[in-house]
């Protein structure tokens, strides 16, 4: 307990909220001091809450020291990256600052699958609620409007972590090398993730927002319900941690890679990482641009999109703004952001086909330069976004042609990974069901993408449940259902310890199947005249039955996932130690001794050869140097 | 080989069963869309089964292989060793490649050639004004100097087009019959010219302002429902207005004032479909005296804002 009171988690925290707390009744009893200034008697004051937030962050960086080695630098000196628990207990690494990259990769994990546990409370009260028509036990619009807008962002914050989790576990020890290319900030990266996940979770308390996730002005701009302004920085400042992470990787993977390891033979997992990270790298920065004019607008009265017209104030010098302005430079970063999580996890299909196959991965270099093409395409569609907005008609069709192409280098995808499975001696433990699971709910997503991208059937489907179901079929096939996946499968080399393989299949068996009701039947009301984001729908649609199993669907979806979670706790805590390879995977983690060293390997791995060669007599991907007396 | 050929030749019959199984299911029964009431549903309908096909098709081709593999190649007991080294094929890479690319290619024209089709202007249309705001719809009939605060409504078989703004935030005109969406803008607000609810002083030459448009033509004759579809705030659930398709004598008599609409609430509670009222519009004139229609059974529900 002094451990964990003490460490850099609980620190931050209570930096932050301290430093949050103080600015703000700093700020405000300045503010009433200034004469022509409103400064509301009871309640929030606004702009005093943006700057606080703000504070805040700094408070916490300062305060759980993730920045103290920098500012060290800055004055001189030159502080050694720590490495190990600094004498304290091992779990306590997970909670203080630390530059490992396993332990950041965990801490990422354990953050994302926390948020993704709240992302999917808030998801079950709305689902209750909408079980049958009528305002069951919410109150208002307004509740239903916060419930679900917060599941939106809280959830993509999960997913980020979830990929933070996969790229920094994986991306080093696949690649044989010792570390991420910047340590420090990595932890960085980490670090400034959590006070941003605060500022998200404490807008849901402290107003709520009914903007949804998009926040298109000027419904953003001018809603009264403020916790809008915490939504805003908790998703402008989480950009930090995507951007630093999305370049860290890159390097990482450029200049790291062990001896031996041409890109044509890394594994196929680290290509999908680093086309994420591109994308991450190079477009977050737009969103940010974004959600920094709305936080403009509204808080400093700049005006970008509310439209004015007349000629006279115009003239004037007063400022034209445009609301289809910030739908462009939002939805620019807002698809890639989709493609940063779903690459990463079909990278971990990949991966895992050939090892439960005991195939070659088939096309290696196909599937390799599809990540590249996926992530390239995805950077020219996202005004698909918006075919039912007052763009003209001229630059409505570009965006159906670019979109209509993502088609071809996912088809690559599949098809290279069904002759991966032809004629495959399978083995189906726990990671290859999910595996199995996510191609067929990402195949559901995939099927459903082309009949959103053209114009005519999307004029009926756009803002429906058919995208609802659509994208929730894209992100769990693509990233949940291959998150799951991967930690199963490398759990026993984090942990040492394996997983319960029963629990593990009935993990599986309600989550994938429940899965599929869900997203199915919220396409079909989607198609029958459900619309997005609303609280209540009349009984005219005829569609209370599909309702009802949607939330039953989604119970179960939600105790599958408290299955998982006990599964993996009561593992850890096991005396039995896990075989060292129990795959009996040619990857170099799985040849070097569980849990991975420190520094993953004992000395430098050597590539000799190609990475799948499964079948192959004689072949090795890499020489992994063994504990002497081995 | 032979045993290769078998496995090939069974999942090739099973491609098109499954194929066929798949369409008919969506598209007669799972995705079945809500009856098309204009013209323009008609032409994207067309898309849409096409699309379906196309859904079909891809479902059996990956899903068949998948399953097959999967009950047949499975490990068998006792056998550790691995399966045939195959790594590559280029020639089968570059196919499903470039084939895709054709279908892609193909959609593409016939997604431009259908949009062009739906969005085509007709020569006698009737413009209408659209005022959406939180939350609810207004319609102006510039031609008549008419404000109609109840409903949309609009004569069978006559094009329509409607011109939209917004009073405050982001809308969307969404009637599911007629399959058409438009965003709905909000125009400078401070600015009276350009607010439809000016009548006569509505002027958005200066200003070079354009509301946004959308044409459509009703085909059925029945009560339909405009779903407003952008998250709008608060009642956004509950931003709906009844659209009316009267037959020609009918509008003519509605348009006189000799036609009085169903009133609101026994819409709101209609039973599915949304054609239910179609055979009671014709009772609503005034010379046959109003009959309003049978009370509920169900209790009200949603909130007009």
């Amino acid at each position: 307990m002094k451990y964990f009171l003490t460490s850099a988690l609980v620190r931050g925290l209570v930096g932050q909220i301290v430093t949050t707390w103080l600015s703000y009744s700093l700020i405000r009893s300045f503010r009433m001091t200034v004469e022509g200034w409103t400064v509301p008697e009871v309640g929030l004051d606004e702009p005093a809450v943006v700057l606080a937030c703000i504070i805040g962050l700094f408070g916490f960086l300062l305060s759980c020291g993730v920045v103290t080695d920098w500012l060290k630098m800055m004055a001189g000196h030159k502080p050694h990256l720590k490495h190990g628990a600094q004498g304290r207990p091992g779990w306590t690494r997970y909670v203080n600052i630390d530059v490992n990259h396993k332990v950041i990769g965990i801490q990422y994990g354990l953050n994302s699958i926390f948020i993704l546990l709240i992302g999917g409370l808030l998801a079950i009260l709305f689902r209750l609620e909408l079980a049958m028509p009528g305002l069951q036990f919410l109150q208002s619009g307004d509740q239903y409007n916060t419930l679900f807008s917060a599941h939106g962002i809280i959830m993509i914050a999960a997913i980020f972590a979830g990929v933070g989790a996969m790229t920094n576990y994986l991306g080093p020890v696949l690649i044989g090398a010792s570390d991420m290319a910047f340590p420090r900030l990595n932890a960085f990266s980490y670090w400034v993730g959590v006070p941003s996940a605060v500022i998200l979770l404490a807008g849901i308390f402290l107003g709520g927002w009914d903007t949804g996730w998009v926040g298109y002005p000027t419904h953003s701009t001018t809603t009264k319900m403020i916790g809008v302004q915490m939504f805003l920085l908790g998703f402008y400042l989480n950009g930090f941690s995507s951007i630093a992470s999305g370049l860290n990787m890159v390097v990482t993977a450029v200049y790291m890679r062990a001896k031996g390891m041409s890109y044509f033979r890394m594994p196929i997992f680290v290509w999908a990482a680093v086309a994420a990270s591109i994308l991450q790298a190079t477009t977050t920065q737009t969103v940010g641009v974004a959600l920094t004019m709305v936080v403009a607008q509204r808080t400093l009265g700049m005006n970008f999109f509310t439209p004015i017209l007349d000629p006279e104030l115009l003239a004037a010098g007063v400022p034209a703004g445009d609301p289809i302005l910030f739908q462009h430079i939002f939805w620019f970063y807002s698809h890639p952001a989709v493609y940063v999580w779903i690459l990463p996890g079909l990278g971990i299909i990949s991966e895992l086909l050939p090892v439960f196959t005991r195939k070659p991965l088939f096309g290696y270099k196909w599937i390799a330069l599809s990540s590249v093409g996926i992530a390239l395409v995805g950077m020219l569609v996202w005004a698909h976004h918006m075919l039912t907005s007052s763009m003209p008609p001229t630059w409505k069709i570009p965006f159906m042609l670019s979109t209509l192409l993502v088609a071809v280098p996912t088809g690559v995808k599949f098809f290279s990974w069904l002759a991966t499975i032809w004629e495959g001696k399978m083995r189906f433990p726990t990671p290859m069901l999910f595996v199995l699971g996510s191609i067929s709910v990402f195949l559901l997503g995939g099927l459903s993408g082309p009949i959103l991208g053209t114009i005519g059937t999307d004029m009926h489907l756009h803002d429906t449940y058919f995208v609802v179901g659509h994208f929730h079929a894209t992100v769990f096939g693509g990233f949940v259902f291959p998150f799951f996946a991967a930690i199963y499968y490398w759990f026993p080399k984090m942990t040492g310890k394996m997983y319960d393989e029963l629990l593990g299949k009935i993990h599986f068996w309600i989550m994938v199947p429940g899965f599929w009701v869900m997203s199915l039947l919220q396409m079909r009301v989607g198609v029958l005249g459900m619309r997005r984001r609303i609280a209540d729908y009349g009984p005219d649609l005829g569609i209370q039955v599909e309702q009802a199993l949607i939330t039953v669907a989604t119970l179960a979806i939600g105790w599958s996932v408290l299955i998982m979670i006990y599964n993996l706790v009561s593992s850890v805590r096991k005396t039995e130690l896990a075989p060292e390879n129990p795959w009996e995977s040619r990857s170099p983690e799985f040849l070097a001794p569980s849990p991975l060293p420190e520094f993953n390997y004992l000395a430098p791995i050597e590539v000799v050869g190609e990475p799948y060669d499964y079948g192959l007599e004689g072949a090795t991907y890499a020489v992994v140097p063994t504990p002497a007396g081995d | 080989m032979s045993k290769n050929a078998k496995h090939f030749s069974i999942v090739g019959i099973l491609i098109p069963i499954v194929t066929a199984i798949v369409y008919y299911t969506i598209s007669t029964f799972f995705f079945e869309l809500p009856e098309a009431a204009s013209a323009e549903a008609s032409i994207i309908d067309d898309l849409f089964n096409g699309h379906y096909i196309l859904i079909a098709f891809l479902f059996a081709i990956v899903v068949v292989p998948l399953v097959y593999s999967i009950s047949v190649f499975r490990q068998e007991e006792g056998d550790e060793t691995d399966a045939p080294h195959i790594h590559e094929n280029t020639t089968l890479e570059i196919a499903w490649t470039v084939l895709p690319i054709f279908l892609v290619i193909g959609f593409g024209i016939w997604g431009v050639t259908n949009y062009n089709a739906v969005i085509a202007s007709e020569p006698d249309e009737i413009t209408i004004y659209v005022q959406g705001y939180k939350w609810d719809w207004t319609f102006y009939y510039p031609d008549h100097d008419y404000k109609s605060d109840q409903a949309l409504v609009l004569q069978e078989d006559v094009p329509v087009l409607l011109e939209m703004q917004s009073s405050d935030v982001i809308h969307a005109f969404w009637v599911p019959g007629f399959r058409v969406k438009q965003d709905v803008y909000p125009y400078d607000t401070e600015n009276q010219a350009l607010n439809f609810a000016s009548g006569p002083d509505y002027d958005p030459e200066p200003y070079h302002f354009k509301p946004q448009v959308m044409r459509f033509t009703p085909v059925k004759e029945g009560v339909y429902r405009v779903r407003c579809a952008e998250i709008c705030g608060t009642s956004h659930y509950s931003m709906l207005a009844n659209v009316f398709v009267l037959s020609p004598s009918n509008y003519q008599a509605w348009l006189a004032g000799d036609y009085l609409l169903p009133p609101d609430p026994n819409l709101v509670n209609s039973q599915p479909g949304e054609g239910y009222y179609l055979d009671a519009l014709n009772d609503f004139t005034i010379e046959n005296g109003f009959t309003p229609p049978p009370p509920p059974e169900l209790a009200p529900v949603e909130d007009e804002g």
